[in-house]
């Protein structure tokens, strides 16, 4: 049961095209498992829909649509899907484009594994996270947003619980997820700024990780 | 299944007869002329199955003369040139003959599936990378509604397709303006709020007011 969705005002922005495309596949991730959120989003979409059918035309230019003629006569042949490796099969749909079969859990200590997602943005940074049944994610807080969505398994925040599908925001107040759904499990995280740790251990890491972040920022 | 095609097969041997009805032309600029408004919709749907199921050129140019002035004007008040404005219209409308077999009638409006095509391109070409189409990762794919596309559901569909057009056109002019930056300009929230001097709330409270008139029409659209 998804019990933490995403604003209204997220969806509706969703639906306009305006989400830059960290938060978009926050949302496109949660609306593939919430029926309530695709139903909301199609709502929003209709009223596009009846805009677009409604805006004053402006005449093309008879050029492009012999382009197009000649452009659906010349179609390179669809390309045979690719077998979706065993990552991308655990993923929603909308996330299996940011990994292939080169993409590795990597150890980012104390019982959590990273895949950074290369989203060609640098307006954000996006890691699929696995933290192992029973572990917690180290106690953090944040300088930005975070915004997680739970892609297998389930986690507890302070007393809240998450199940797949579910978003959870992250801002301002410290937090320490921890899987306690007898099962590994994995999450999709967008971060708009580095996280901070403030346990006795995780400080001293803090210099790394805005490192990383920045490094990540760099090479998007 | 089997019965909905045969009904939108003779719909189109119809169509087929005289294919070209409704373009004029004028001055070199291809124009459409207007359908009455409440058959409008379906008709764009029994075109984009004709290209799902048979390629159909013909269906396809009418759908071309219908849509490309419309999504370049989309473009346009995106902030776009009328080249480039153009060239999105191009790409979008490739898009709707490659992806035809993906159009559900019982879950969208023609016009909103098209606009969500559009929508798309428009994010792609102002990412400009090589990254990933949006093109695939719509998340309705594997989500789809579950069984019956019955004819009725998109008889609804339609019906409130005609009701939220209906209700846009009465809306309170300053209504209009947020939802016009909205769709049209890709604009959030704290965007639109900046560009019109507007507290946030204002600009939220008029976009939810412009939503809830059209609340009841948009119930009929179910996913």
């Amino acid at each position: 049961m998804i019990a933490h969705h995403p604003s209204i005002d997220m969806l509706l922005d969703y639906a306009t095209g305006s989400l830059p495309t960290g938060t978009r596949l926050v949302v496109a991730s949660h609306a593939a498992f919430c029926a309530d959120c695709r139903q909301q989003i199609s709502r929003f979409e209709a009223v596009g829909g009846a805009m677009l059918d409604g805006i004053e035309p402006i005449p093309v230019r008879e050029r492009v649509f012999h382009t197009v003629m000649a452009a659906i006569d010349n179609l390179p042949a669809p390309q045979a899907e690719q077998p979706a490796s065993d990552l991308a099969k655990v993923l929603p749909f909308p996330l299996r484009r940011y990994v292939d079969s080169a993409s590795r859990w990597r150890s980012a200590g104390l019982g959590i594994d990273e895949i950074e997602l290369k989203l060609g943005s640098n307006q954000h940074r996006a890691s699929l996270l696995r933290i192992r049944a029973g572990r917690a994610m180290a106690m953090h807080r944040h300088q930005g947003l975070e915004y997680t969505v739970v892609l297998a398994g389930s986690f507890n925040d302070g007393g809240a619980r998450y199940d797949a599908g579910d978003l959870c925001l992250g801002a301002g107040p410290q937090h320490m997820p921890v899987a306690d759904g007898g099962q590994d499990c994995i999450c999709l995280t967008v971060l708009d700024a580095p996280i901070v740790l403030t346990g006795r251990w995780g400080r001293l890491l803090n210099p790394l990780l805005r490192w990383q972040h920045r490094r990540a920022l760099t090479a998007a | 299944m089997a019965a909905r095609f045969r009904v939108v097969s003779a719909g189109l041997s119809g169509l087929a007869a005289n294919p070209m009805a409704v373009i004029a032309r004028q001055g070199g600029q291809l124009l459409e002329t207007n359908d009455t408004p409440l058959r409008q919709d379906d008709r764009y749907s029994d075109l984009i199955e004709a290209v799902a199921h048979r390629r159909d050129r013909v269906a396809f140019a009418e759908l071309f003369h219908h849509f490309a002035p419309r999504l370049k004007a989309f473009g346009m008040r995106s902030g776009a040139e009328a080249d480039v404005a153009e060239e999105m219209a191009q790409e979008a409308l490739i898009s709707v003959w490659r992806r035809a077999e993906t159009f559900d009638r019982s879950r969208a409006a023609a016009s909103t599936w098209v606009f969500t095509i559009a929508r798309n391109k428009r994010i792609d070409m102002i990412r400009r990378t090589s990254k990933p189409k949006l093109d695939a990762e719509d998340f309705m794919l594997i989500n789809p509604g579950g069984g019956s596309a019955a004819a009725d559901s998109s008889a609804i569909a339609n019906q409130s397709h005609e009701q939220i057009r209906e209700l846009l056109a009465h809306l309170p002019a300053e209504q209009k303006l947020v939802l016009e930056k909205a769709f049209f300009e890709d604009k959030t929230h704290n965007v639109i709020a900046e560009e019109l001097k507007l507290p946030l709330g204002t600009v939220k409270s008029r976009i939810r007011l412009a939503l809830s008139r059209l609340r009841v029409a948009l119930q009929g659209v179910e996913s």
